[in-house]
């Protein structure tokens, strides 16, 4: 579903030139679950926003279902973020001014409809904060929420979307390791229960393990670590 | 470490402090040339005031001053010099031509003028039975110098064209040319002084220097009062002029409020906005050791550079442009008026600013002191909107400070207070307001578009600056639109009733054996209206004299008919007639202006040294555009007609035949003054255009710190919502959708505030329309729409400009690892 076909980013900073990686290419399938790994620094977010179709890369292509993405008009590109793939930022991101319930329609209110839709959407919103414990924190501000809770509406953002693939960039980077444990399972539940397809970046072992494939960034090289059959 | 970490921040950071210079340098601008030109009229009058009055003291009145009685007969005329003048209006005519002129006559003694010179061509020298005469007087009547002209039965030779008399600003406003000539020489006109318009002068020249004394002068200034004389002392400047200035000090004193207001609306905002920006910085350097001491004394540093250089360019270019534009008003006094120096005015400017800058910045200062390094580093959510109740104390040095700097311009405490108890009034009003509004739409946001809940949703979010800014704007859009739309209903009501209503001939002083003639010369549609001057005693007990009012305690033009007009109504009562004795009809806003009269109540008058009595039987009221005379008192017959009476007479004839009537008349009976009502309108709605040009050109600074607000709040709420910006694209939404969502808060601000000042600056008009000029008609003003649409343009460009790169910020800069 997802090919990416030998991408490699660089930069040139004062005349010199960095590559960062090169040469990666993977094949991802429809509901696999994918961790990337690496040291710090070693280009994992720089990968992810490449595949996420935030950033573009310097050679390669990254095609969804034969699409290559990074050649998309503006307009298309922009339905593709809001309806194929969602993001789970380790810094959560919510919108500081809209509520946790405002937070979630977000997606969907972008991607605005008629009335009939938008009733539909309230009902899909409000199943999502039922599932994430959340239902009683729906009116309130992102800065009245724990880490937890943000990261939380954060997932339900993403899942309110009804996107095929998600992105979490170091979802439970900035959480307690019992929260960031709870916040992972609820992402894993939904991403079983639903077939969706994940790529995470962790720098955790015992996050990656849960994964199908993990693939390592190192040297500029992507590999596989390991792989579930 | 200080110095070496103010210059550092103050390197970096000047750029986001750009528009709080501005702001304050057009501050000082506006307080450096208000405090300049009013320094240098007061200068003026001060140096100058013994010629601009034409005496030490100077007395002048409706009737013959007596020198014989009071203070003034105590005077040793070996020290000082008394002279004596008056002015009349009559009309002269060309003894060759038809041609006559109306003009003010000034009858000069031999001593004249005592202070200053007369400027003519060629040079003055009155002789006997000459006169000296305006340009425009010799064009209307089409006489050159040399030449013979007729006043009454008096021929005079005409000695040259009068160009500046050295007390002219004192004369005050006149629609006929200036002509003078020797008192003793006006007695050959034959004209009768007692019945026409005349006015006495007493000029009072000290022959040794400080030989009237400061409590002589207070006594003559009582023995005026008492007797109803109007004093001018040349220590003061002629009152007139005193007056206006006052007006025009208060005016623009509040304009000076209003604009230092949002120079500290724009400090506060303009600040925070630095606070977030340097908020990790500061807590950084607290990390490694920096107290909250060093920190608030780098800034305070870092601030006052800016304040003092801001003021001090501002002040300086301030009174560099006032001390530019004395040459207009000089040219209106006819006088040479110096500027003041500019560089004291200019250190001041910058003394004055730090001041400003500094007091604005104590809630900046405060919000320093909160930052840790644990409250940044850590990226722990916090409540922003908790703000402790007791941080309002420390804006209380800013009405102080503002009513000092007012109280410097003015000396005016009352001014002081009104303004500044007015400015706050108005901007907790306009608070309240915006706090509503702004909380009604977001009740109802659900109902809105997703791009317009967004708007409503960071309104408010944003909570107290929002409000704080919007009423900020409406506050300076409010004083220039009420100018606007004052000015612009006078002018429309003006030109309604002058041109539409009133007879185009006016005709002035006629007396009771020259009405049947007039009559005839001017035709069937001549109507007259005895006058007779008098002042106000007594409604019943209650003694009117002592009223603190001069338009109630001034003599009044009083008249008398048995029949009502076509324009009269009223409103209670009876209307008296022939067979009603003793009775007198009172206009119905002049009964509240005294108190309140009713039917019965007694009204006690004195005319021409008598008093008389009459009873209340009607109170009525009379359409005042209707461009007839209108009298607050109208007698029954039997109290008035023994008197003596001049007449006022109207014409209604078309504009051909004026010239006709004038020439006829002013040959038959040169006493008789006639007036074009449409001279009256060009007159009056030029002095109108003037003064409100001037008060606009005085309130551009406010609109243009409002300007800078919009601005300054446009950087920051762009600044603050980047991440949400990245946040909005990653999930979809498409650019252009964002630059229409940054666009659109702003102009929903500037309607906002530009709706809220449009709605009351209109009320304004309206009310005074209504209940103070009677005005007829009310029109909607179009000046301040053109601004509010002038400033969208402005805004939205400069947001287009300014979230530009952050609608083409790269979308990673989310990710963890950039």
């Amino acid at each position: 579903m997802i090919e990416i076909k030998n991408i490699s980013k660089s930069y040139r900073e004062k005349g010199e030139v960095t590559t960062i990686f090169g040469g990666v290419s993977i094949d991802i399938k429809s509901g696999q679950k994918i961790a990337i790994i690496g040291p710090s620094g070693s280009g994992k977010s720089t990968l992810l926003s490449i595949v996420a179709g935030l950033d573009k890369p310097t050679t390669g292509s990254v095609l969804y279902d034969n699409v290559d993405i990074h050649n998309m008009p503006e307009k298309d590109l922009s339905r593709f973020r809001n309806e194929k793939v969602g993001i789970i930022f380790q810094a959560f991101e919510l919108v500081q001014f809209f509520t946790a319930y405002e937070n979630v329609m977000l997606p969907l209110s972008i991607r605005s409809g008629s009335q009939g839709v938008r009733n539909n959407n309230r009902s899909i919103v409000d199943s999502l904060f039922l599932s994430t414990n959340l239902s009683h924190r729906k009116n309130s501000l992102p800065a009245t929420l724990s880490g937890g809770e943000q990261q939380r509406v954060a997932i339900a953002r993403v899942l309110a979307s009804g996107c095929d693939v998600i992105f979490a960039d170091e979802p439970t980077g900035n959480l307690d390791s019992i929260t960031g444990k709870k916040v992972l399972d609820l992402l894993l539940s939904f991403v079983d229960n639903n077939r969706k397809t994940l790529i995470l970046i962790t720098h955790d072992m015992n996050i990656a393990k849960q994964m199908d494939v993990i693939y390592e960034i190192k040297d500029g090289q992507l590999k596989i670590a390991s792989e579930v059959a | 470490m200080v110095v070496y970490f103010t210059t550092t921040l103050l390197r970096r950071s000047y750029k986001y402090l750009l528009l709080t210079f501005f702001s304050i340098a057009v501050g000082a601008f506006l307080f450096g040339g208000s405090i300049s030109i009013s320094r240098s009229i007061s200068n003026y009058f001060v140096a100058e005031g013994r010629t601009i009055i034409g005496g030490d003291i100077v007395l002048s009145a409706a009737r013959p001053i007596d020198t014989e009685e009071g203070p003034l007969k105590n005077l040793d005329q070996n020290k000082v010099t008394i002279a004596k003048e008056y002015s009349v209006q009559a009309v002269f005519k060309n003894i060759n031509s038809s041609s006559t002129v109306a003009a003010s006559i000034r009858a000069v003694g031999d001593d004249f003028p005592l202070y200053g010179s007369v400027i003519s061509e060629p040079a003055f020298s009155l002789v006997e039975n000459g006169i000296y005469a305006e340009k425009s007087f010799l064009a209307k009547i089409n006489a050159e110098v040399g030449e013979d002209v007729l006043l009454g039965d008096g021929v005079f030779r005409v000695l040259g064209v009068l160009k500046k008399e050295p007390d002219g600003v004192s004369l005050g406003v006149s629609f006929t040319p200036q002509v003078i000539m020797r008192a003793k020489d006006f007695s050959t006109s034959n004209i009768d002084l007692t019945r026409s318009r005349s006015n006495y002068k007493i000029l009072i020249r000290e022959d040794v220097q400080n030989y009237i004394s400061l409590s002589s002068r207070k006594n003559i200034e009582a023995f005026a009062k008492e007797n109803k004389i109007r004093y001018d002392d040349s220590s003061n400047g002629p009152n007139n002029f005193v007056q206006g200035l006052s007006s025009v000090k208060s005016f623009v004193g509040i304009v000076l409020a209003i604009s230092l207001f949002l120079v500290v609306v724009n400090i506060i905002t303009n600040l925070t906005y630095v606070l977030s920006k340097f908020r990790k910085t500061i807590a950084i350097m607290k990390t490694f050791g920096a107290t909250n001491t060093q920190i608030q004394i780098i800034y305070s540093l870092i601030l006052g550079i800016i304040g003092i250089s801001a003021g001090a360019l501002g002040s300086y270019l301030g009174v560099v442009a006032s001390n530019s534009a004395l040459p207009l008003i000089a040219s209106y006094t006819q006088s040479q008026i110096n500027g003041i120096a500019v560089w004291p005015t200019t250190l001041w400017g910058g003394v004055i600013c730090l001041v400003v800058i500094l007091s604005s910045a104590l809630p900046f200062f405060r919000s320093l002191g909160d930052i840790t390094a644990k409250q940044l580093l850590a990226n722990i959510a916090y409540d922003t909107k908790t703000k402790k109740y007791t941080s309002f104390l420390l804006y209380i040095p800013i009405p102080i400070i503002i009513s000092i700097l007012l109280y410097l311009l003015s000396s005016d405490i009352t001014l002081v207070v009104y303004s500044v108890l007015g400015l706050m009034c108005s901007f907790a009003l306009f608070m309240t307001l915006t706090h509503f509004i702004i909380r009604f739409l977001y009740k109802i946001r659900n109902l809105f578009s997703f791009i317009v809940r967004g708007i409503i949703a960071s309104l408010s979010w944003r909570g107290y600056e929002t409000v704080i800014i919007v009423a900020s704007i409406m506050t300076a859009f409010s004083g220039i639109f009420i100018v606007s739309a004052v000015e612009k209903n006078i002018l429309i009501n003006i030109s309604q009733n002058i041109s539409k209503k009133a007879p185009p001939l006016y005709l002035i002083d006629i007396t009771r054996s020259q009405i049947e003639d007039v009559e005839k010369i001017a035709g069937e549609t001549f109507v007259s209206y005895p006058i007779i001057r008098g002042r106000l005693l007594r409604v019943n007990e209650k003694d009117m004299t002592l009223s603190s009012d001069p338009s109630i305690t001034r003599e009044f033009n009083m008249t008398y008919r048995s029949a009502l007009l076509g324009e009269e109504k009223i409103v209670s009562g009876v209307w008296h007639s022939d067979i009603t004795k003793n009775s007198i009809s009172i206009d119905d806003s002049f009964a509240d202006d005294i108190g309140g009269v009713k039917i019965g109540d007694k009204i006690e008058v004195f005319i021409q040294g008598i008093n008389v009595e009459a009873t209340v039987t009607s109170i009525r009221s009379a359409d005042r555009t209707s461009g007839t005379p209108f009298f607050f008192l109208v007698f029954s017959p039997d109290v008035l007609s023994k008197f003596p009476a001049s007449y006022f007479g109207s014409v209604d004839v078309p504009p051909q035949e004026i010239a006709k009537i004038q020439s006829e008349l002013g040959a038959k009976y040169p006493n008789i003054i006639p007036i074009e009502t449409n001279a009256i309108f060009s007159t009056v709605s030029g002095l109108v255009d003037n003064v409100v040009l001037a008060l606009k050109i005085i309130g551009i600074p406010s609109i243009l710190l409002g300007l800078i607000l919009v601005f300054v709040m446009t950087g920051q709420s762009i600044y603050e919502r980047r991440s949400d910006v990245l946040v909005f694209r990653a999930f979809g939404l498409k650019s252009r959708s964002i630059l229409a969502l940054f666009i659109l808060e702003i102009i929903a601000l500037v309607l906002l505030a530009g709706i809220v000042a449009y709605a009351l600056s209109h009320a304004i008009a309206y009310a005074l329309n209504s209940f103070l000029f009677s005005f007829g008609t009310f029109t909607f003003d179009t000046m301040p729409v053109f601004i509010i649409l002038s400033i969208i343009v402005l805004v939205s460009l400069f947001a287009l400009v300014v979230s530009k790169p952050l609608t083409n910020s790269p979308l990673k800069n989310l990710l963890a690892e950039k």
